[in-house]
């Protein structure tokens, strides 16, 4: 499982997606079980906590946080972490190894 | 600062919340950002109160009916300040904290779903994108960017961090208002505890909690906007 935490990433985002890379086990998911699991953990964290729509690449939305901007989204072979600045899409990695 | 809103109203059909949903929007859409007031403090401390009595009415036990409110005044550098000093006061966190409790109280008392509701407020074969509420997505429901799309780079970086952090924390107080019309869509808006902090904003003050009972609302200077 990925160490945490990730460098750059407030304490709030890291818990989320700490629990959310929890909820998932580490395993290789599709996009819509690391949502799924990403939306238990913000309302887990944060009473009616909600997912935003933050951009919509070409292969997949990124769905996120709209305070941070740091969101998922559907990578080639993994679901990619990633922080939208700007409408500008920055890759922080894989969400789980 | 204003600007239209992103959401594409023609694809929505809020049903019999329509009338107390639009009208959100409308006040919403109608606030100008970051200028000096055009009204007194007393009136914005008013709305402030209303706020609290009718977030009290739902949740006694998180706002307090009685405040301390003090009154900030200065220019941009005095906001980031503000901003700056709410951020590092990490004890308490009015908007994710009891703003989110309250509506969250507000779902369950009701059973309300969020993911069963937002299939039905979209006009069918509306197309999902983020000028929609909401985006049902396989078994989840995410939402879209309402907006106004307010570019503040031109105030320089840093001060157009703090606006945008304080903006994005608004704009969470204009969902939590339009959902909760939703979760009881007969309800009155004056019922609804979000509604006056939308008017506050409008009124150009500008609050900051720092404990249940602790309030700053800050204002812009009539000469350094």
């Amino acid at each position: 499982m990925r160490a945490w935490p990730l460098a750059g990433l407030s304490p709030r985002d890291q818990r989320i997606l700490a629990l959310t890379s929890g909820k998932l086990r580490g395993s290789r998911v599709d996009f819509s079980l690391a949502l799924q699991a990403l939306h238990e953990a913000v309302c887990e964290t944060i009473p009616a906590g909600r997912i935003f729509l933050l951009a919509s690449e070409a292969t997949s939305p990124v769905f996120g946080s709209a305070l941070s901007g740091v969101g998922l989204v559907e990578g080639s072979d993994a679901v990619q972490l990633v922080r939208v600045v700007a409408g500008k899409l920055q890759t922080l990695g894989r969400l789980l190894p | 600062m204003k600007g239209p809103l992103n959401l594409d109203r023609a694809r929505h059909n809020f049903g019999v919340a329509a009338p107390a949903v639009l009208q959100i929007l409308a006040e919403w859409e109608a606030i100008d950002w970051f200028v000096p007031p055009q009204v007194s403090g007393s009136i914005a401390e008013s709305l402030l109160h209303e706020h609290q009595s009718v977030a009290r009415l739902h949740l006694r036990e998180q706002f307090s009916g009685r405040l301390t409110i003090r009154h900030r005044t200065g220019g941009w550098s005095d906001f980031v300040a503000s901003c700056a000093e709410v951020r590092r006061h990490t004890e308490y966190d009015w908007k994710l904290g009891p703003l989110k409790d309250l509506l969250f109280r507000h779902r369950e008392r009701h059973q309300f779903s969020l993911a069963e509701l937002a299939p039905k407020l979209l006009v069918p074969g509306a197309a999902y994108d983020d000028r929609c509420l909401f985006i049902p997505f396989r078994n989840t429901v995410v939402w879209g960017h309402i907006g106004p799309l307010l570019d503040f780079r031109s105030l320089g970086s840093t001060v157009a961090e703090a606006a945008e952090f304080y903006f994005m924390y608004a704009r969470g107080d204009t969902m939590q208002s339009i959902e909760w019309q939703l979760v009881e869509p007969s309800a009155p808006v004056s019922l609804n505890p979000f509604l006056p902090l939308l008017r506050l904003y409008a009124s150009g003050y500008y609050p900051f909690a720092y404990s249940p009972t602790e309030f700053t609302l800050f204002r812009f200077a009539a000469s350094d906007s």
